[in-house]
């Protein structure tokens, strides 16, 4: 072969080739393209809510804005990321994004022993996103929908798909727009997640300084533009909250009095009633459910 | 602005659109490189570009002033290099130091709170610093060795200094190979064009394929985010690391150096398979080649090398390796990580067990990889604390589980995957007919054509190249 016909040959080759892979496999499992959309999006959206939902993933995996809207017919979107803490520079986030004007303008906040944490202060993947240039978000928001058809694919999937395995072990998430993450996993285990947070809460507990100044901050939104502000532990498994309490050394009880002294509306939840795929995030269906049950609370005591 | 990213695919489309019209002259030329390699480097934080630009001008009239004034050289080569380690420890290591001196100050019952009194852009270090000063340092020692002649022209200084392939993660360019290149204008043929392409897609493959498919793994691993702690775990942990930090780096490497060569330009190779290395020597002669040999140059052999007796060439090594630990970071575990490669360097040099060896590639490598990894924990750690935990896992056989392989096939596939390519290589070295073979057969054909459909449907989680931070 001549040097000369290397260069085509090889961009020709390749071309058929990737067209092939587009004929042949299926749509990637996960579109990594899909996923950077709604993270960029999130964090970027021009858009100010009536009702704004945050905390770490417990909360994007377990509330449903979509369902909150049907029943309560307020706009809604959840702010909510992974490992995300209650610093300053997220709660004015959280803030940013709320429209203070409408008379319904309202906080709701997933509280879990994590978040009050150094490490959770941190917001490492808030912060990744919400720094990213301009052209990174324009390539994240407007880009996006082009280079989807090029999301890459996990090798297992090659393999299941080549094989005609079922998908027995999978990590079922579906991104929706309002900033939920429709999620669950396949095989269930209410208690894989406990190893990996046993090392989480080792040397990590939480912070005074942290829970004060959330107290504070939130406190002074309400006084600010008198808005309302829920706030609810996320429910997870109780062996999970067990091992969160005794590590951390969160005291949900005076928080929570803290909270309420400061005119925070607080809701309790049964872990029992709630069912986890992993041990620590709920099953899409009880999302759904946590939902529901938050939206009768809000319409309940309407303000 | 990364190479694999579609800023820096926008990036080099205008730039080679527009580089037929300005190559054929020198000072179009060279303009058009430097203004390009400004833009290049401004897209991450144009405040810094006043450090190139600074270093690059103190070296540049050094330089200059070195040939008009011979009672002044030796002064101007301090003047620059005290302008240059000067910015270095500034923006690098005032941190370290601060701390250094505060921990000191501390056991000798006095408060000295050095930190605090550090200006806040200080703690920013500026992407590639070490890189580009290190280059720009070589060329005053050059000139004042009597080994180069200075360039009259700035733009010609400054086209070489902050050439965009190798501006923000080497290789480290010498003066003397690129000045003289910049000088001339040459097309490249069809075979450096193709050679080029294969350099691109190569490091394109290196860096998003195996790099950023095994960052995951790591990263959960030192981050603490994974249930699995056990022996068997660690061990593929540091192997992983291993080949994360040599696959991006080379990646990066190759890419550089194939853009340098779609330019016309040559750029020496930078790594050359060190993990196939049968004596840590030898890794040397491999690994960031062109680091080890400015190091080799420009402090190893005036300290007098191996030639000035046992003691002498051990503090001839123990120096250059400390001051290639602090290159890499101001931090304990990149000396510790230096250390151990002093200790077995050492130990190869008194008892040459590898000489001995000498038939026995299938002893030796593993072996030699097995230091280079232990050394790479250190390197990768986040406290020596951390890195002392993990070489004891390594030691202690306590857990010889693998069942995380399983949680994380779709990351160490990759880790297989480099492994094979590496025996692939190795046995293609031993064999020449297997490399003729594999030319005369177009085989690099279809390879380049499965890379770039590997590149787009494999490709992991795109991160900054590891060395970017040095």
């Amino acid at each position: 072969m001549q040097t000369k016909h290397k260069l085509p040959i090889a961009l020709g080759l390749a071309i058929i080739l990737i067209i092939c892979v587009k004929v042949v496999l299926p749509k990637p499992f996960k579109n990594r393209e899909l996923q950077k959309e709604f993270w960029v999006s999130k964090t970027h959206v021009d858009k100010r809510f009536a009702t704004v939902i945050g905390g770490d993933s417990r909360v994007y995996r377990g509330f449903s804005t979509e369902v909150f809207k049907e029943q309560t017919g307020v706009s809604a979107y959840n702010f909510a990321y992974s490992s995300a803490g209650w610093s300053k520079e997220y709660l004015n986030f959280l803030w940013s994004k709320l429209d203070t004007s409408s008379s319904k303008a309202t906080l709701i906040l997933g509280l879990s022993p994590h978040s009050f944490t150094g490490r959770g202060a941190k917001n490492e993947q808030f912060n990744t996103f919400a720094s990213l240039s301009d052209f990174e978000v324009f390539r994240g928001t407007k880009l996006s929908k082009y280079l989807k058809f090029f999301s890459p694919y996990k090798p297992e999937e090659l393999v299941k798909g080549a094989l005609g395995i079922p998908d027995e072990t999978m990590y079922f998430e579906d991104f929706r727009s309002g900033g939920w993450v429709h999620s669950h996993k396949l095989p269930e285990d209410s208690t894989s997640a406990i190893p990996t947070y046993q090392k989480t809460f080792k040397g990590n507990h939480v912070s005074p300084q942290i829970e004060a100044q959330f107290v504070s901050t939130v406190g002074a939104f309400i006084q600010d533009k008198s808005i309302r502000v829920i706030a609810y532990r996320s429910p997870t498994t109780n062996q999970m909250a067990d091992l969160e309490d005794s590590m951390s050394g969160f005291d949900e009880t005076q928080l929570k009095g803290q909270l309420e002294a400061v005119g925070v509306e607080c809701i309790d939840f049964d872990n029992n009633r709630f069912r986890s795929y992993d041990g620590s995030h709920l099953h899409y269906e009880a999302a759904l459910q946590l939902t529901e049950e938050l939206a009768e609370f809000y319409l309940k005591k309407e303000h | 602005m990364i190479f694999n990213s579609i800023e820096f695919l926008l990036f080099a489309l205008a730039f080679f659109l527009l580089w037929p019209l300005c190559r054929k002259q020198n000072l179009p030329r060279w303009i058009f490189i430097t203004s390009a390699s400004f833009f290049f480097y401004a897209w991450w934080d144009w405040r810094f570009l006043f450090l190139i630009i600074g270093s690059g001008l103190v070296d540049y009239f050094a330089a200059f002033g070195m040939t008009k004034s011979k009672k002044w050289k030796k002064s101007l080569l301090v003047f620059s290099l005290l302008a240059n380690l000067g910015s270095l420890s500034v923006f690098k290591y005032s941190k370290f130091f601060a701390t250094l001196v505060d921990d000191v100050a501390l056991r000798f019952g006095a408060e000295t709170h050095l930190i605090d009194h550090i200006p806040e852009f200080a703690l920013i270090v500026p992407v590639g610093i070490s890189f580009y000063t290190f280059q720009s340092l070589s060329y005053t020692i050059d000139v004042y060795r009597g080994r180069l002649k200075p360039t009259r022209n700035i733009l010609h200084f400054f086209s070489y200094l902050s050439m965009f392939p190798q501006l923000v993660a080497g290789p480290i360019v010498r003066a003397k190979d690129m000045l003289k290149q910049l000088e001339r204008y040459k097309t490249p043929n069809v075979l450096e064009k193709w050679n080029a392409v294969k350099l691109i897609v190569f490091g394109l493959f290196q860096k998003t394929v195996i790099a950023d498919n095994l960052s995951f793994f790591i990263d959960s691993a030192f981050q603490g985010k994974t249930p699995f702690d056990g022996t068997a775990f660690w061990w593929v942990v540091t192997i992983a690391f291993a080949f994360q930090i040599y696959t991006d780096f080379s990646g990066y490497s190759l890419i550089a150096r194939g853009i340098a060569k779609l330019m016309g330009y040559h750029f020496k190779m930078n790594f050359n398979h060190p993990y196939l290395s049968k004596s840590l020597r030898e890794f040397w002669g491999k690994w960031h080649i062109s680091l080890s040999t400015w190091f080799r140059d420009y402090v190893y052999i005036p300290l007098g090398g191996s030639q000035k007796g046992m003691w002498m060439g051990f503090l001839a090594l123990f120096i250059t390796m400390f001051l290639s630990g602090l290159w890499h970071g101001a931090n304990y575990t990149y000396l510790m990580w230096a250390l151990i490669h002093i200790v077995f360097l050492q130990l190869e040099r008194s008892t040459k067990w590898t000489t001995k060896l000498a038939g026995s590639a299938y002893i030796l490598i593993p072996l030699i990889f097995i230091q280079v990894c232990i050394a790479w924990v250190y390197f990768r750690a986040v406290n020596i604390k951390q890195g002392n935990e993990i070489v004891y896992k390594l030691f202690c056989f306590t857990d010889m589980n693998v069942g995380f392989f399983k949680s994380y096939f779709d990351n160490l596939i990759y880790l297989i995957l480099a492994i094979a390519i590496e025996i692939v290589v190795y046995i293609k070295l031993r064999k020449p007919k297997l490399k003729h073979w594999y030319l005369a057969k177009g085989i690099d054909v279809y390879t380049i054509a499965l890379a770039i459909v590997c590149i787009i449907f494999l490709r992991g989680e795109g991160q900054q190249f590891i060395y970017f931070q040095f």
